[in-house]
């Protein structure tokens, strides 16, 4: 597959590529206050890096439930708040409360039959942590990305 | 078509709150004080070519932690500077400074010690020494009030 979320070094003014499939090199990383609970935003990117291919049917979501689906009864052990919301603006508060935690979020095609976008998409994650969560890094959470992958001109 | 899928990585640590006021540059921009959010407008970008249009804000409330260290740093340091300073003056009134005024090469100190106090009695302390700076500062406000009374012509009073 050749879409890819990226970061955005602000420093160097380049984009990113956050690692894939548990590699850890460059995971999308935030750090939270575990005594009074803290929530942490970050914008990132998705794009498609080949000019060949067009994606439709794309969804993204946090994984696994276990950990992210905060307040579903099906998944009592869940501790940690990931939303997902898909804009180019930071959302407002509101925007966030409107979406549950773990939510699988749908995104519009990335280019079509006729030709490949490879411009970055930007969205924005929310991660929340509760007040006395014990100091530790979790690493074990992913963006999980599913989409249909068709070559241009098929 | 072909169906695909990814999972891409994400660290989430846990720290205590001390630990955070060395996060990385980045992660300070994206919390703001009260946890909830950062209403700060983030860099624009041109999604296109991935230029950068504006710059990045750094968080009002950041500035205001580290000028509020900085100025708790300083009282510190100027509390710990005053008390060395009282530490030394009271040290420096047992110093006393002892020469041999018979011998030749100290017959300059011996004049001035004789010229001051009246005699060389061989031993200069530090409390002869503040005895000897009120004094000068005595003469010197005199000197500045003559300067005044005689129209600036100090040393030649009619």
């Amino acid at each position: 597959m050749a879409l890819f979320i990226y970061e955005f070094d602000t420093d160097n003014s380049v984009f990113l590529e956050i690692s894939r499939n548990g590699l850890q090199t460059r995971p999308v990383q935030t750090t939270h206050n575990g005594t009074d609970g803290q929530v942490v935003e970050s914008k990132l990117y998705l794009r498609n890096e080949d000019i060949n291919s067009y994606y439709t049917s794309i969804k993204m979501m946090p994984s696994p439930s276990r950990k992210v689906r905060v307040g579903d009864i099906n998944f009592p052990e869940a501790f940690i708040k990931f939303k997902i919301i898909i804009q180019d603006e930071q959302p407002t508060e509101s925007e966030w409360l409107a979406i549950e935690s773990g939510n699988e979020i749908a995104i519009a095609d990335i280019g079509d039959t006729n030709v490949a976008d490879n411009s970055y998409k930007p969205f924005w994650v929310q991660i929340g942590i509760s007040p006395g969560t014990r100091v530790q890094t979790i690493s074990d959470v992913t963006i999980h990305l599913d989409a249909e992958e068709s070559a241009v001109g098929s | 078509m072909a169906t695909v899928t990814d999972d891409f990585d994400v660290k989430i640590r846990v720290v205590f709150p001390f630990l955070t006021k060395s996060l990385p540059k980045d992660d300070n921009q994206r919390i703001n004080a009260t946890g909830n959010f950062n209403f700060e407008p983030p860099p624009q970008v041109d999604t296109a070519t991935g230029s950068t249009v504006g710059t990045s804000p750094i968080q009002e409330t950041n500035k205001e932690e580290r000028k509020e260290e900085l100025r708790t740093g300083l009282i510190n340091l100027l509390e710990r500077f005053d008390k060395i300073q009282s530490a030394m003056e009271k040290r420096s009134k047992h110093i006393t400074m002892e020469y041999d005024p018979e011998i030749t090469e100290n017959e300059v100190l011996a004049n001035a010690e004789i010229e001051i106090f009246g005699s060389a009695s061989g031993s200069i302390t530090y409390k002869k020494f503040e005895e000897v700076l009120a004094f000068h500062e005595k003469i010197n406000k005199y000197i500045a009030h003559l300067s005044i009374e005689n129209k600036g012509t100090v040393g030649r009073v009619a």
